[in-house]
């Protein structure tokens, strides 16, 4: 019982040490990536187009969806306390500040997340990855590094996006709810926001692509050899990641604003 | 009993005037709680063909794979042309990776692009100035050196299992490596690709190359090969010429022998070693190799041709070398 | 698919350049709308306390913001230092005069307020210092009137504005109306002694006491008269607040209206009737110091209780714009407030 526990223990944290290890490793197999020319460029750009071309559409309607209630919500509430011009402190604070990045990068997890475990996983089953060690490609550099950046790009710009249409989606439905010209709604927009709200959300973004990608390659290649693992690794890559995003999550607020 | 073979040719020394391309000395595997490879030492002879046999689960392809230096080993050294493969630099890894290819045997193209590209990257890696022509040029050629009939720009998801052999096979050798690595070379092949590949085989012997293979196929062994490896439950258990091998008379190699030609049915070298008993109790048969390859191949119109195994197949030791 | 595949490139291109190119477009418009790109000044003054002080906090001028705080620290003289920048753009407002004050005004929080020199000087350099409302360099620019006083009117922060003073004023004025009284004894217990000494004493001695008490009346009348003065705008303000509150569409029934903050606060409207009843009572209060101060000339024995009472009253009244002031939405509450030692217990107490 004890000893088992102790195993457990060893196990949890020599696992930790090893998933640490992977990610020093994949660091530093950035210059390398770099440097290399336009075979990798390629798949960069496929990661970017898989993450973050084909999620702008999901991205888009929760944003504006999000958007388009704060406004109704705002409109409801505030008036009573005569505070209107919060709308505003509050849109920033929800969609640019905490959702923007947050639900990007839950979106980014359960869409590539799973994909690039899966596709990963597939590999070592079977025997890609040991098909690119005979031929002396490290599969970090070549598979990991490009769908890093591939992801933490995505991540960043579907939270630019997120922002544009969850702050333009909220101000068509304004439209609705309460008529406001748009210059008046751009510059309350402007007044509200400030550098760190802009640089935190940028500064969120970065680090959950950072985390997605490297937890979701990481259990990919956590794949022994069965294809029934596949599964079970692209669940965890979904539970971990999500759980790590939303500790980074309160660790940036709370870096950011107190 | 075996022991007494071993003792007289275990190749841990060679003689003098062979140089050992590869070398093992005293290397264990281990995955998770079981071990794989236990304090295995053996050379494989520079210009010379070696087949590693031996039963399902007996740690074939974990061997091969140690040797090639694709999977991490947990104690002991290997050495490529005496050099220790884990102590190169980032340079002479490279360098060293174009010496040698390797063969997987279910192929393992990279799925996600063409198969020109599967043949391209290796020659893109190591030669990065490489211009678009000779990389076309050099793609086609190999792909026509084992003539493989079809269009390379479709992703290998498409191929057969024989076809995607072929493709893996050219994908090894387009750098024209010193050493080549295969795995089951000839599983999944229907006749024509086989007998392409035992071709392509024996001509890369004649020129000189090291080829180190791990098959059950009897037909391959005695045509090309030149040694055997014959390793059971992750341990060496003999090795010499392929005629001392296949002759030698106490039981416990030809029982050895036996499992390892039977053992194909299986198509899983890496499963444990349930299956052992039953290829223990097989008879010798000539069919053992054919009847995966054909459902393997079932839609190439060669493959109905069903008796293409030799006759002198047969594991008794009249090889047709 | 294939279009996707066959058009990556651009169609990641276009993603990249459009995010990238909005950003670049957002970040320049804020940093121009914000006068990142503009030059700032420096300066600093000190107060006496940091309360209601807020690193980021606007710097106004007539509710525009022309500057922000940069940052704040307690000095080796026990003062509070406050590093202030003020824009390019607003240097001109800066003048030798100038005179900052940190006001806190409920609900939007707190501000420096720069309040300008009368006389429009060359803007000062940077890193120079600018006197505070409350110090001694500011009061003093201030009595000279060399301060215009620009300051935002709302009828909650003009009571708090004003409120201040009285409250300074009232016990000051107690005060020399105790050392009238007690002055006002003594002359009588010396005249009494003077009497019962079958006025052998020296007359001119009683004479001058007597001078000295009316001299010292005079001043304690006008010290009242000016005081009434106060009391009577503050009455008015009182009463205007009262009326605003009372008045359904009025700014603190939608504060404190049982559909909105009371909501918030869920306790059925208790702090409402509690402000009401305090503005009340802080009328009636405010009536009753009104007539009382008429009286200071007069009834010099009454006085002293009747402005005790007073002083209590408007301490309450004090209490209940410290309330509001503190916010139900943040529920600040009112604060505890040691009782001050009073002079007298009460009317009765005051009367011999």
């Amino acid at each position: 019982m004890v000893s088992g526990i102790g195993r457990a223990v060893n196990e949890r944290i020599s696992n930790l040490l090893y998933a640490l290890g992977f990610a020093v490793e994949v660091f530093r197999a950035i210059p390398e990536y770099l440097s290399s020319g336009r075979t990798r460029a390629r798949i960069l750009v496929a990661q970017v187009l898989f993450t973050g071309v084909e999620a702008l559409a999901v991205v888009a309607a929760l944003s504006a969806a999000i958007g388009a209630v704060i406004i109704i919500q705002g409109f409801n509430l505030l008036p009573a306390l005569g505070q209107e011009q919060l709308i505003f402190v509050i849109l920033i604070a929800v969609i640019t500040r905490e959702f923007g990045p947050i639900l990007t990068a839950f979106i980014v997890v359960a869409r590539s997340g799973t994909a690039i475990t899966t596709e990963l996983g597939h590999n070592v089953v079977s025997h890609e990855i040991e098909a690119y060690l005979a031929t002396g490609i490290n599969p970090i550099s070549f598979l990991v590094v490009p769908r890093l950046l591939g992801v933490t790009i995505s991540v960043v710009l579907l939270n630019i996006y997120f922002n544009v249409f969850g702050l333009l989606g909220s101000y068509a439905v304004s439209q609705f709810v309460s008529p406001i010209a748009f210059d008046v709604y751009v510059y309350g927009l402007f007044d509200a926001v400030t550098l760190t709200d802009l640089f935190t959300s940028v500064t969120k973004s970065l680090v959950f692509g950072v985390i997605i990608a490297l937890v979701a390659t990481y259990h990919g290649f956590a794949v022994a050899r069965a294809a029934t693992e596949i599964p079970q690794r692209a669940i965890r890559s979904v539970g971990h990641g999500v759980v790590l995003c939303i500790l980074a999550n309160t660790v940036i607020t709370l870096v950011s604003y107190l | 009993m075996s022991q007494q073979v071993s003792s007289a040719e275990t190749a841990t020394t060679p003689p003098y005037w062979e140089e050992p391309a590869v070398e093992l000395s005293s290397v264990s595997v281990v995955f998770g709680h079981t071990t794989a490879l236990r304090d295995v030492s053996v050379s494989f002879l520079k210009g010379k063909t070696t087949a590693v046999i031996g039963p399902a689960g007996s740690g074939k392809s974990t061997l091969l794979r140690a040797a090639a230096g694709i999977i991490p080993i947990d104690a002991g050294e290997v050495r490529h042309f005496s050099s220790p493969i884990d102590s190169l630099n980032r340079r002479e890894a490279a360098a060293h990776k174009r010496l040698i290819g390797f063969v997987f045997q279910d192929a393992a193209l990279w799925q996600n692009m063409s198969i020109r590209r599967n043949l391209a990257l290796p020659l893109e890696f190591h030669y990065p100035n490489i211009s678009q022509a000779d990389v076309d040029a050099k793609t086609d050629e190999a792909l026509r050196r084992v003539r493989f009939r079809g269009n390379p720009d479709l992703r290998p998801a498409t191929l057969s299992a024989g076809q995607a052999k072929l493709v893996a096979f050219a994908r090894a050798t387009i750098l024209d490596p010193e050493i080549l690595f295969l795995d089951e070379p000839t599983t999944f092949l229907d006749e024509n690709a086989y007998r392409n590949v035992v071709e392509l085989l024996e001509v890369m012997r004649r020129n000189g190359r090291t080829l180190i293979m791990v098959t059950h196929n009897s037909e391959v062994t005695h045509r090309i090969a030149d040694r055997i490896v014959l390793v059971d439950e992750g341990t060496v258990e003999s090795t010499g010429r392929t005629r001392q091998i296949l002759e030698a008379s106490d039981e416990r190699t030809q029982q050895l022998l036996h499992a390892a030609v039977f053992s194909e049915l299986e198509d899983a070298p890496d499963a444990p070693a349930e299956g052992f008993s039953q290829a223990d109790d097989a008879t010798t048969d000539q069919n053992p190799v054919r009847p995966a390859s054909r459902s393997e191949s079932s839609q190439q119109a060669s493959c109905s041709t069903p008796e293409h195994l030799p006759k002198e197949a047969a594991n008794d030791g009249g090889g047709p070398r | 698919m294939k279009f996707k595949i066959r058009y990556a490139t651009q169609l990641v291109g276009l993603f990249v350049v459009a995010a990238v190119g909005f950003a670049l477009v957002v970040l320049v418009a804020l940093g121009t709308g914000q006068g990142w790109f503009e030059p700032t000044h420096t300066y600093y003054t000190t107060v006496s306390s940091a309360a209601g002080l807020s690193a980021g906090m606007s710097v106004e001028y007539k509710g525009f913001e022309i500057g922000r705080v940069r940052g704040y620290e307690l000095t080796k003289e026990d003062n509070v230092k406050i590093e202030f920048f003020v824009r390019g753009q607003y240097l001109d407002l800066v003048d030798e005069d100038s005179v900052v004050e940190l006001t806190g005004i409920p609900l939007v929080g707190g501000e420096l307020l720069l309040h300008r020199g009368i006389a429009e000087t060359e803007p000062i350099p940077d890193e120079s210092f600018i006197p505070s409302w409350d110090s001694p360099e500011g009061r003093a620019l201030r009595e000279e009137g060399r301060v215009v006083v620009s300051r935002p009117d709302d009828a909650l922060s003009r009571i708090i504005a004003d409120i201040d003073p009285i409250l300074e004023r009232v016990p000051r004025l107690l005060d020399s109306t105790l050392e009238l009284i007690a002055g006002a004894d003594a002359t009588l217990s010396t005249m009494e002694r003077e009497v019962l000494a079958q006025l052998e004493g020296p007359i001119g001695e009683l004479l001058s006491s007597s001078n000295q008490l009316v001299r010292r009346l005079d001043t304690t009348v006008a010290e009242a008269e000016a005081t009434l003065a106060n009391v009577e705008r503050l009455s008015e303000d009182v009463a205007a607040a009262a009326a605003t509150f009372r008045d359904p569409e009025g700014i603190i029934p939608q504060l404190l209206g049982p559909g909105s903050a009371s909501m918030i606060l869920e306790d059925e409207g208790q702090l409402y009737r509690r402000v009401d009843n305090l503005l009340a009572e802080m009328e009636d209060t405010m009536r009753e110091v009104h007539t009382l101060t008429r009286f200071v000339g007069t009834q010099t024995p009454q006085i002293a209780g009747l402005l005790e009472e007073g002083r209590e009253a408007l301490e309450l009244g004090h209490d209940v714009l410290l309330g509001v002031r503190n916010n139900p939405l943040v529920r600040g509450g009112i604060p505890e407030r040691m009782p001050a030692p009073a002079p007298f217990e009460g009317e009765r107490d005051a009367r011999f």
